[in-house]
């Protein structure tokens, strides 16, 4: 698996990207180190960075073929529920070795927070790309870093906010977002 | 009757005019054949017909009206680099292009067998891009065509593929014509296009010199190429207008 995104990450020009960004928000990882793997899975994800950027000849593909709604609820969807099953999983085995130190919740929301923005990210950008002229659209590398340092920036953001409540007000912002984002899109 | 039609068409890329208020029409059950030399604009004419480029001016045509995205599901094309995922296999790529068109699975199924059949392409897991040139553009040209498209715009079809299957081809593009399909086909292989060609289309410094039925192509070049075949006539004939262009535009 870490072979496989390594290649894909190396053949896709954006390896050195993907390390520099953790390179640069490295001092974030010790807010939560347990909050970091998710997020790490995520930022790796080959559909994540796919849907974000993806390559030209998919970009001439979903021009001519068209993008069928279906693709992007399921690539969504995977993505996110993947991501909190494998958090899940971490917060069980940390429950065992700690007592009660831990804010699940606020973990769940800046996790989730995060994956949001970056669907809404992600959908944003394959908008601009499929209403433009392909050639103009930006470069994967461009993208790929703004995304990653977006991404990053919003996740430290999210868990600087102690009120659960805003964090939640936010995720209902961003869920807005997407939806908005696929009814200007019309990706059929 | 069913066509394409680009009307009015203009391109610039910062000061140099690729297209200049060109325009034509590709009808159904026809090989129009787009000639041009290297850099006359051809494939930024299939660029803006796909939607990958925006045109300065003009409009396209589908039917009489505007060229829409729905509409796009109903044209197959193939581009001057091949078109293909390179991690993917044969197979695997043309379910994706399948799923994007939306065809029901048992279809997508048998197109899939149909095409590999035809093309002779490896149904193993092999990726894309341990392929040679010429398998790749047959895989660009199998998913151009697994929909049954009631028109093909292709930009150069036959680069780096050999002569057999340039043979098959243009079988299977013969076929498509007689069953209706509109063609519109750009090459440097005069040779090929000459033989497949009902209609011809010169573009020449970002206009069009002449546009006509292969019939009457053929009867102003037998008048002009009395002492040469019809095939040699039609090429000296349209070297002719390119030539003559070309001094014109040098001496103005």
């Amino acid at each position: 698996m870490a072979g496989a995104v390594f290649n894909i990450l190396r053949k896709e020009g954006v390896l050195i990207n993907v390390f520099l960004f953790f390179l640069i928000f490295c001092p974030m990882y010790l807010l939560d180190m347990f909050l970091v793997i998710p997020l790490a899975l995520l930022l790796l994800h080959r559909e994540m960075l796919n849907l974000t950027a993806p390559s030209e000849q998919m970009v001439v593909l979903y021009h001519i073929f068209g993008l069928p709604i279906k693709v992007i609820f399921w690539s969504n969807l995977l993505m996110i529920s993947a991501v909190n099953l494998i958090n899940m999983i971490l917060l069980s085995i940390l429950t065992l070795f700690t007592e009660g130190g831990v804010d699940y919740w606020k973990q769940v929301l800046v996790l989730n927070g995060t994956l949001l923005f970056a669907v809404a990210f992600g959908n944003g950008v394959l908008y601009y790309r499929l209403n433009r002229s392909v050639f103009y659209a930006g470069h994967k590398v461009i993208i790929v870093s703004l995304f990653l340092f977006l991404v990053l920036t919003v996740f430290g953001l999210l868990f600087l906010i102690r009120d659960h409540s805003v964090l939640v007000g936010l995720m209902f912002l961003l869920i807005f977002l997407i939806w908005i984002i696929s009814v200007f899109n019309g990706y059929d | 009757m069913d066509m394409i039609e680009l009307r009015n068409i203009s391109k610039r890329f910062g000061s140099n005019t690729v297209l200049d208020n060109m325009g034509f029409e590709v009808k159904k059950g026809e090989i129009h054949a787009l000639l041009g030399t290297n850099g006359a604009g051809k494939s930024t004419l299939i660029k803006i017909l796909a939607g990958l480029l925006r045109q300065d001016v003009g409009e396209i045509l589908y039917e009489k009206a505007p060229l829409e995205r729905d509409a796009m599901k109903n044209i197959g094309f193939i581009f001057d680099e091949p078109l293909y995922l390179p991690y993917f296999s044969a197979k695997e790529y043309f379910e994706f292009v399948c799923r994007l068109i939306g065809m029901e699975t048992k279809e997508s199924k048998a197109n899939i067998d149909k095409v590999i059949e035809t093309f002779s392409l490896p149904a193993d897991r092999q990726p894309i891009n341990t392929y040679s040139n010429g398998m790749k553009s047959k895989v660009s040209f199998a998913a151009a065509i697994i929909h049954s498209p009631d028109f093909l715009v292709l930009d150069e079809p036959f680069n780096g593929i050999d002569f057999i299957t340039i043979r098959e081809i243009s079988k299977i593009l013969k076929e498509r014509m007689n069953a209706g399909v509109g063609i519109l086909i750009t090459s440097h292989q005069f040779d090929i296009i000459a033989e497949l060609a009902t209609h011809f289309s010169i573009l020449h410094e970002s206009k069009i010199l002449l546009s006509m039925p292969k019939a009457q192509l053929m009867g102003q070049a037998e008048k002009s190429f009395v002492n040469q075949s019809p095939d040699e006539a039609v090429r000296s004939y349209v070297e002719n207008a390119i030539l003559s262009q070309r001094k014109k535009n040098i001496f103005r």
